[in-house]
């Protein structure tokens, strides 16, 4: 929790929910928790404004609020975490989009932008929205029900924890056999209420919620595979996610390491998979491949049914990580230094000497590129004296060492700046370009007007002319920069992800 | 390092150093560099090109994706914008402002169970709150009542009326006026403060009204009788 991410979740707040969200969320992030009268204090805002942004926040599960010191009065909590979550949204629909189709992308979606809501009426409104995108007379009610107990079933989306007792600061419980519930809904209602009659389909009160850790356990899956194809093949790919598949049935999900799983079912498991043939034949030497692999990423544990294979996370992880260090350092610093730093890597403690002897590096280079690595807090130094006496300094020996938590955290910090550096730019180039934009948005609803009308084509082009060249081409060129921003933010995100994972199995 | 390397010096000159400077790959004779006196530049220079960004399809969908949600956000009453100032004079174009600010996706619906008390649109009914209620039902029975009365009043007028032109026939129709007069004025009061708001508005939105004037009226002789007096 820094003042960079602190800086980063307010400016996610005021783009997606305004200046005022924007206050109370920089309040709620200084202190830990504060109850309602306290802030309008600090905000300057009023009362009822306050109120209305803690309400929306709540209902986005940005701040949670518990009972305070003083009896019946809630304590209200930020969580920053989450709010920055907000980055990762386009990803969790392609998810979807990708692996469960249109429908559940919609559903989901729609379960997004309302924070969280009932499931007949995500239903309805992913119904309705269908129907407008395809253009199509009916929606078929029963398939995307059906969609959604998969969602459920699949735990993507779970049901909110809501307040057992009346209590004058309710207190939010679930148990934890009713999370994955699925809901009872009444079909007939349902289809009366899109009609727009009166209908109850029989799930009021039941909400839900979107369980991001789910999907973040899917990217996690994604990036792995990934990894082992690049690093291998497509069949090694392969055999990883039958690999993991397999250990989702005997092992928690965010273990550091998996149970072991044995040899005979995993090639039970691939047999059944008919598009990687080669695979079938080459299960074990794959599977050798990918033990005596520097990644760790599978190790073997035992001998029994033919080997039992676990999966390590933690330390695929760590290797991930590494790489990703790695490769920052590279494009900042050059391969030289890079060179320095994975020698540092390999031999733990170093001192001066043997890094430019062994990186083959002329003195003065890897002097300077080591101090500049130091003094950008990529290594880290150690000091080691032989005698204790300060008074005789050349028994003193220096050692560079890399602190891979330390390391992280800082690229982590660096990611947050980068991502707020982007946005703001963004931010600035719209506000510049303004005018500009909002005449192209008139010009555009005319044009649209027009054409419902029946314009002809000449008509249509003298309005097009509106916008004269060079204004085209000044569009254009924001339009570009601001999308290569966007781009650019939903790329750090994904090392942001590798990151925070990786130091998420370090706790 | 080097001011500590100062404090603990003993005038020893040049190597104030708690290290032997020769490890930092300074031969003996060589000077040390200066002390840096500025901050560093803002924007340092780019040593390195930064790697293209991936493009590709899916980059490409979840901007849109993106974008649509921000929207969406923007437009929904989630977006909370504070209540602006009011400016020192009343323009033309605020109004088109207000029409366009107006949101289009309905309304946010909270399960009020969830949140805590202090947060849910009607609080506890604090003592000046459980007044004005009572105040105001008051004043409607007082209506109530005025109505009724009035409704009374006309019918006893109506009777009067009867009861006039019954025994005076067409004769005196003068005084049966009058009273329809007073009455007229009467309610003509009330109507007037019901219409009010309305010629209000029908003033301000006077522009949008398909208004023509094809002069046929213009000068017209009759007309001008008419504005000289009310005719009743």
């Amino acid at each position: 929790m820094s003042t960079q991410f602190g800086a980063l979740c307010s400016l996610i707040l005021l783009e997606h929910f305004g200046e005022i969200v924007q206050k109370v969320g920089n309040d709620l992030y200084k202190c830990q928790s504060k109850p309602l009268r306290l802030i309008p204090g600090s905000t300057k805002l009023p009362l009822q404004k306050v109120k209305e942004a803690l309400r929306i926040m709540i209902q986005y599960d940005f701040v949670t609020f518990s009972m305070g010191q003083l009896p019946d009065r809630a304590e209200y909590t930020l969580l920053a975490d989450k709010v920055v979550l907000l980055l990762r949204y386009p990803r969790y629909l392609l998810l979807m989009k990708t692996q469960y189709g249109d429908e559940a992308e919609m559903l989901i979606e729609e379960i997004l932008r309302q924070g969280k809501d009932t499931a007949s009426r995500v239903i309805i409104r992913a119904a309705t929205r269908l129907k407008e995108s395809l253009k199509v007379e009916k929606v078929c009610l029963v398939t995307l029900r059906d969609k959604f107990l998969v969602l459920v079933n699949k735990q993507f989306v779970m049901r909110c924890p809501y307040p057992s007792e009346e209590k004058d600061v309710p207190e939010l419980t679930i148990k934890e056999k009713q999370l994955y519930l699925p809901p009872d809904i009444n079909l007939k209602g349902l289809s009366d209420l899109e009609e727009g009659k009166p209908g109850n389909p029989g799930d009021e009160g039941i909400c839900w919620r979107v369980n991001l850790d789910r999907f973040h356990q899917d990217f996690r899956d994604q990036i792995m595979v990934s990894a082992i194809s690049r690093r291998l093949d497509d069949n090694a790919g392969e055999l990883l996610r039958q690999l993991l598949k397999q250990m989702y049935l005997r092992t928690e999900p965010w273990v550091a390491t998996s149970n072991p799983v044995p040899f005979t079912e995993l090639r039970e498991a691939v047999r059944k998979q008919s598009s990687y043939p080669l695979l079938a034949q080459y299960v074990d030497q794959y599977l050798k491949i990918m033990e005596e692999d520097s990644s760790g990423f599978v190790s073997k544990v035992g001998d029994s049914s033919g080997g039992q294979y676990s999966l390590n996370m933690k330390t695929a992880f760590i290797q991930l990580t590494w790489a990703t260090i790695e490769n920052i350092v590279m494009e900042r610093f050059g391969s030289k230094a890079a060179r320095i730093f994975r020698l540092v890597k390999a031999k733990k403690f170093v001192e001066q000497e043997q890094i430019q002897q062994i990186a083959m590096i002329p003195a003065k280079e890897a002097k300077l590129l080591t101090y500049k690595l130091l003094e950008e807090n990529f290594l880290q130094m150690q000091e080691l004296r032989k005698s204790l006496a300060s008074n005789v300094p050349n028994k003193t020996f220096f050692l560079f060492y890399i602190d891979l938590n330390q390391v992280a955290r800082m690229v982590l910090e660096m990611c947050c700046k980068a991502l707020y550096n982007a946005m703001t730019r963004r931010e600035y180039e719209r506000s510049e370009n303004r005018r500009m934009i909002e005449k192209q948005q008139r010009i555009e609803l005319i044009t649209l007007n027009m054409k419902e009308q029946g314009a002809t084509s000449e008509q249509l082009a003298e309005i097009e002319e509106m916008l004269t060249p060079p204004e085209q081409a000044l569009l254009e060129k924001v339009r570009i920069m601001i999308n290569r921003l966007n781009e650019a933010e939903l790329q750090l995100d994904e090392t942001m992800f590798i990151l925070q994972l990786y130091l998420s199995y370090q706790i | 390092m080097a001011g500590r390397g100062r404090g603990g010096g003993r005038g020893r000159g040049r190597a104030s150093m708690s290290f032997n400077v020769e490890q930092l790959g300074f031969t003996a004779g060589e000077a040390l560099p200066g002390p840096v006196l500025q901050p560093p530049p803002i924007y340092p220079p780019m040593e390195n090109k930064p790697v293209p960004l991936q493009t590709g399809v899916e980059g490409e969908y979840m901007l849109a994706l993106k974008r649509d949600f921000v929207e969406f956000l923007r437009e929904s009453p989630a977006f909370i914008t504070p209540t602006a100032a009011k400016a020192d004079i009343e323009r033309y174009s605020d109004r088109y402002q207000v029409a366009l600010a107006k949101k289009s996706h309905g309304e946010l619906k909270f399960d009020w169970a969830r949140f805590p008390p202090e947060l849910r649109p009607q609080t506890k009914i604090t003592g000046k709150r459980k007044q004005q209620p009572a105040k105001s039902t008051e004043k409607q029975a007082k209506i109530i009542r005025k109505s009724v009365d009035i409704v009374g009043r006309l019918d006893e007028l109506e009777k009067k009326e009867e009861q006039q032109s019954d025994t005076e026939g067409g004769g005196d129709e003068a005084e049966g006026k009058e009273d329809e007069e007073k009455e007229d004025g009467e309610e003509g009061v009330m109507e007037d403060m019901e219409d009010d708001p309305d010629e209000e508005m029908d003033e301000g939105t006077d522009y949008i009204n398909n208004y023509f004037d094809n002069g046929e009226n213009y000068l017209d002789e009759e007309d001008d009788n008419l504005d000289d007096g009310p005719i009743y």
